[in-house]
């Protein structure tokens, strides 16, 4: 809501300076978003009269004006324009004087003639051009010396405010006037307009009819007969450009400056385009098009209000003007319409039709509904004043009932201490709400009655006034206490210590968090349809910004890749990163919102140690990193085993699935070739997907502690020959079927290939660990329990025993 | 024969002065020290000199004795001591080579800065809910006293998803979903992200808040300012400062946004003599909305606004770390970028 200094003073005196005037607003709720201070550079320009216009002696497009100052004597000025007399009451600018475009204006002689300055065109002084060639003719009333600036109110400072939807009274300079009273004291002056009405009345020229009174309670109109449609007066376009409204037309500009100035929305039509002089406010009935005067067409439903003239729709209500009976340039009678539109009305219709305009912004937010008529009178009276045209006698003003009920509210001054935690008295209760224009009827010390003012439709109940008594009061005045919290509760919750050890685990691990938007492209959910357990269809937004945004992320990977190729641009040699996020699916019309983690890993390992070479990122990292987190949240068992079809984005040879106590928990693994290749990625990028909710759920809710060994462990190895694709595990589970009880734990140390093993052969070294509780194993004893259990495992599998 | 020894003594200390390695002080010692030393013969001959000179000449030949020996101790030991520091030099390493990279991840920014604002609620008495990012609109907008024609839902663009389902625009539907489920006392907090369908540069479409709220018999306004101000302290440090402007939400009331003196001029509005861009020269920066609970809000969960009130407080996770950090561009937040990720 932008509005200027000068128009404020024209209802309120500004006691405070401007920066303290700003600091009030923002502290009563109304946030001061920009503060301009306009002072043209022109402010030399003054008014003068032309007493005589003469033909330049030596130039045919010039002209000799004599004109009269404010003091001295007449001065001449050599003009190129023609359209002025004597009597025109002209701008000049003195010798001395600047204009806009760096334009220095100095005595001059222009073809053998003196010239004292220069008279102005609008363009010159950058003011809203008048569309005529030729100098600026101000109106008679300017006076000969003012300063224009000051003449047209061109110096001024625009105060930009932001208003929270609550507080549509303040979308008006009035409003804004009505606050500033209240907060600093000063007297409010609304002046009323001094209206000459002619005959013919009203009536005779329209009749209007109110059919949808729950959607429009009031209607009232005027009629103007005899207007000139012409460019609005100077102050008021100066004034309209300063807060950045482009001017129209005296009409138009009239209903827009009053709206801007009492808050209530304006509408005028062409009164000879309005069928039969009838006007019917009412809902539109039947589907139907109608356009509005931007000339779209617009489909309108049956409950829709409209303005309806003898034929049809001439307005959306409230929202915007027909095309048919807006105002042009041969309009001389003009109907005007003030109104009170019910705000949930407006919206509907506003919001199903995709319109926002000054007038339904305001409706929306509720204006005044006894203002309706006071705006009508300002505007009418404006527009005779600068469009000429008479008032036809009289108001037609339909309203249902007795006009606006307000509310008398109750409020108790035991309930506005408890809610602020104040110890606020009935009259320093009372004080700020009179202030703000509400009565305060009844009085007494436990409760007052109290009857907001008209125009705060926000204002329904007694919590509503609290808040007003601690804004005016001042919410810096409320001591601050700090509560004694006795609630109980889950603290951080069980999910935060295993998740927030898990992450820190990864990043141990050299992974570095990376945080993506949840919205990614169909195409990336197809990709990469996330862990199994996320059943379902993908959830589509119904107004995604793009389409790389259509769809919620089934998976974190897609996300990772992004992240991935935004460090391979800047050259990063490894790209490490982890991700713990929402994943989403709809399953009908239930939707699963699930909590996964996601991993990459790409490029090489930088050089340790200088010296030492890079290091290519493998599998062994991203099974270390997430096995190391898994035995950070004692998690057993866990089992890696060959990839099923459980990923098809990856590698059907390098990548895993991996369990927890028998249950599908994630997968792990180079991204296919195929899919690499379609990012345009070489070498193994390698990834991981684990579902969250069930890593935390497996994870052992405490640490039990084992006690410490007696005895020590002896070591046996064993290396065994088996076929090339024979894999680690399948040894290990056989060893731990035929292991007896003494054997503590089994580990892979070595792999080797080549000779003197054959081709197609590997070997595979195990380390096995003998103890017993009780006593110290002899090397006799383990001998002959490591070499029965190597004849076993050789009984068991086809395998053999290296020696 | 005291003439004698002090000239010895002169002698002795030359000698030593002119060793220069060990050998060079058995010389001396066997010189003077040995069996057939001048000084042991010098000793020798005190038992030949009268009994009343004996003692006090002894005396002198022994202190000297005692004397070169020390000194040849001393110096085979500091000999020795440079040799031992002269043999680990020569092992020296180069210090100023750089040291193993270990490897090591980094935190995120957001969640650096979500993970405090959560330790200080729970430091407080508060304890953590989530609720689903794919909410009704009951519990984004209604129960919340945003009824569907209300324009404060202007102040929301919302993503939909279905025509009861959308993106939940604050995380204020946690507030709805743990009153339905709990008797007050609650104290609460949801931390999490929220959408909004914001095209602009300076908004992203998904962001985070750290919502909160007390309920109980008797919490005031007074008590939402208290509690804000430990939070604002914890966070940004005791000396910022706070300022409590009213606002609009339709679900407080009384409303307050909440600045912060700027982390950047400290109010001053200026910094290095030109007007300071963070706070836009105000000396403010908004940071948090809060307010009273909305009875209604009371009444849609089923608790009674007569016996109950209680306050509830919003902060952009994405703001606080900006403010925090100095990031200047919140698209820094979501493109992990790794030359920015390392700085946390
Ligand atoms: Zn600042």
């Amino acid at each position: 809501m932008k509005l200027t200094l000068n128009w404020l003073r024209e209802f309120v005196e500004l006691v405070l300076p401007i920066d303290e005037l700003c600091e009030a607003l923002v502290m009563a709720g109304l946030e001061v978003e920009a503060v301009a201070v306009h002072r043209p550079i022109w402010g030399a320009v003054e008014v003068v009269e032309i007493v005589n216009v003469a033909a330049h002696p030596n130039a045919d497009r010039l002209r000799l004006c004599e004109v009269r100052r404010a003091q001295g004597p007449l001065v001449r000025v050599v003009c190129g324009a023609s359209n002025m007399q004597a009597g025109d009451k002209v701008a000049l600018a003195p010798p001395g004087s600047d204009l806009p475009g760096d334009r220095r204006i100095e005595r001059a002689t222009i073809r053998g003639q003196i010239s004292e300055g220069m008279l102005c065109a609008a363009r010159e002084l950058a003011l809203p051009d008048d569309a005529t060639d030729g100098i600026l003719i101000l109106p008679p009333d300017a006076s000969i010396g003012r300063r224009l600036v000051d003449y047209l109110g061109a110096e001024d400072t625009v105060i930009d405010l932001a208003v929270t939807p609550n507080r549509g009274d303040c979308l008006s300079v009035l409003g804004i006037a009505r606050e500033i009273a209240a907060l600093t004291g000063a007297k409010l002056q609304v002046p009323a307009p001094a209206l000459r009405e002619d005959d013919p009345p009203t009536t005779s020229a329209v009749r209007v009819a109110v059919e949808a009174p729950d959607l429009c309670p009031r209607y009232a109109v005027r009629v103007l007969h005899g207007v000139c449609v012409a460019p609005s007066p100077l102050w008021m376009r100066t004034r309209l450009a300063l807060i950045g409204l482009h001017p129209i037309s005296n009409v138009v500009d009239v209903t827009n400056y009053v709206m801007l100035e009492r808050g209530q929305p304006l509408h005028a039509f062409d009164l000879a385009h309005v069928a039969n002089g009838r006007i019917s406010a009412r809902r539109a009935g039947t589907r139907q098009s109608f356009v509005t005067l931007d000339g779209v067409e617009r489909e309108l439903i049956p409950d829709d209000l409209v303005i309806t003239d003898g034929r049809g729709p001439v307005a959306l209500a409230g929202i915007m003007g027909g095309a048919d009976s807006e105002i042009r340039a041969d309009t001389t009678d003009v109907l005007l319409e003030s109104a009170y539109f019910t705000p949930a009305g407006i919206r509907r219709t506003a919001r199903r039709l995709g319109i926002t305009s000054d007038s339904s912004y305001r409706f929306e937010r509720g204006i005044d509904p006894v203002a309706t008529v006071a705006a009508l009178d300002r505007a009418a009276g404006l527009i005779a004043g600068t469009a000429s045209g008479t008032i036809a006698r009289g108001v037609i003003d339909k309203q249902v009932g007795r006009g606006a009920r307000l509310p008398t509210i109750r409020v108790r001054v035991a309930r506005v201490n408890a809610l602020l935690g104040t110890t606020l008295t009935a009259a320093e209760i009372e004080r700020p709400l009179r202030a703000l224009g509400a009565t305060v009827a009844g009085h007494a010390r436990a409760a007052l009655r109290v009857v907001p003012p008209s125009y705060r439709s926000d204002l329904q109940s007694e919590v509503d006034l609290i808040e007003e008594v601690a804004r005016l009061s001042g919410y810096e005045t409320i001591p601050a206490t700090t509560p004694a919290i006795v609630a109980g509760g889950p603290g951080f919750g069980p999910h935060r210590d295993p998740e927030e050890r898990f992450r820190q685990t990864l990043r141990t691990c050299g992974l570095t968090e990376m945080i993506a938007l949840a919205m990614i492209g169909a195409e990336e959910n197809r990709m990469f349809p996330g862990l199994p357990d996320l059943s379902g269809k993908p959830v589509a937004l119904r107004n995604a910004p793009s389409s790389d945004a259509a769809e919620l992320r089934r998976s974190l990977v897609p996300g990772l890749l992004q992240a991935l190729d935004v460090n391979r641009r800047q050259g990063e040699p490894l790209v490490a990163g982890y991700a713990i996020g929402r994943v989403y699916a709809c399953d009908g019309e239930r939707y699963h919102e699930g909590k996964a983690l996601g991993i990459v890993l790409a490029g090489a390992w930088p050089s340790a140690v200088i010296g030492e070479p890079p290091r290519p990122a493998s599998f062994a990292d991203l099974k270390g990193g997430l096995a190391l987190a898994f035995d950070r949240l004692a998690l057993a068992p866990v089992m890696w085993e060959s990839l099923q079809n459980e990923a098809p984005y990856l590698h059907p040879g390098k990548a895993a699935r991996i369990t927890i106590g028998g249950v599908l928990c994630g997968v792990a693994g180079a991204l296919h070739p195929d899919v690499s290749a379609a990012r345009g990625l070489d070498g193994d990028t390698w990834v991981a997907e684990l579902d969250m909710i069930r890593v935390v759920q497996y994870c052992p809710r405490r640490i039990v502690f084992r006690p410490l060994p007696r005895f020590p462990a002896v070591l046996r190895d064993v290396a065994i020959v088996v076929d090339s694709g024979f894999q680690a595990q399948q040894i290990l589970d056989a060893i731990s079927e035929v292991a007896p009880p003494l054997v503590e734990e089994v580990r892979v140390f070595d792999q080797y290939a080549g000779a003197p093993i054959p081709e197609g052969k590997k070997s595979i070294a195990y380390s096995i660990s003998y103890r017993a509780s009780d006593r110290t194993l002899t090397d006799e004893e383990v001998n002959t329990l490591h070499q029965e259990l190597v004849a076993h495992l050789t009984e068991r599998l086809p395998v053999e025993v290296r020696r | 024969m005291k003439a004698t020894l002090d000239a010895l003594g002169a002698e002795i200390e030359n000698a030593l002065d002119g060793c220069r390695s060990d050998e060079d002080l058995e010389r001396v010692r066997i010189a003077y020290l040995g069996r057939k030393g001048r000084l042991t013969e010098v000793m020798r001959g005190v038992g030949a000199l009268a009994p009343e000179e004996r003692p006090a000449v002894g005396e002198l030949a022994n202190a000297l004795k005692r004397r070169v020996d020390e000194c040849i101790t001393a110096l085979r030991e500091r000999w020795k001591a440079e040799r031992r520091q002269h043999e680990l030099e020569r092992e020296r390493l180069d210090v100023t080579l750089p040291g193993r990279v270990w490897p090591y991840g980094h935190v995120h920014p957001l969640t650096a800065a979500l993970d405090e604002a959560v330790a200080i609620f729970v430091s407080l008495g508060f304890s953590v809910y989530e609720g689903p990012h794919i909410e009704d609109e009951y519990h984004n907008f209604e129960a919340l006293n945003i009824p569907s024609d209300h324009p404060a839902r202007d102040m929301h663009d919302t993503f939909f998803v279905d025509h009861t389902h959308i993106l939940r625009t604050h995380t204020s539907p946690v507030q709805i979903r743990v009153m339905e489920n709990q008797e007050p006392p609650i104290a609460a907090i949801a931390p999490g992200a929220v959408f909004r369908h914001d095209d602009d540069v300076t908004h992203s479409p998904m962001f985070h808040q750290v919502e909160g709220f007390l309920v109980d018999r008797a919490v005031t306004f007074g008590d939402l300012k208290g509690v804000l101000s430990l939070f604002v302290q914890r966070m940004f440090g005791d000396d910022t400062r706070l300022r409590f402007r009213p606002s609009f939400f339709p679900f407080t009331e009384p409303s307050a946004e909440i600045d912060i003196s700027c982390v950047i001029c400290g109010g001053a509005r200026a910094v290095n003599g030109g007007t300071c861009r963070v706070c836009k020269a105000t000396g403010w920066l908004e940071i948090l909305g809060a307010g009273m609970i909305h009875p209604a809000v009371f009444r849609a969960v089923g608790y009674d606004p007569e016996v109950v009130t209680g306050f509830a407080f919003g902060v952009g996770i994405e703001r606080v770390a900006m403010l925090k950090y100095g990031i200047t561009d919140i698209r820094l937040l979501f493109q992990n970028d790794l030359r920015f990720l390392r700085q946390f």
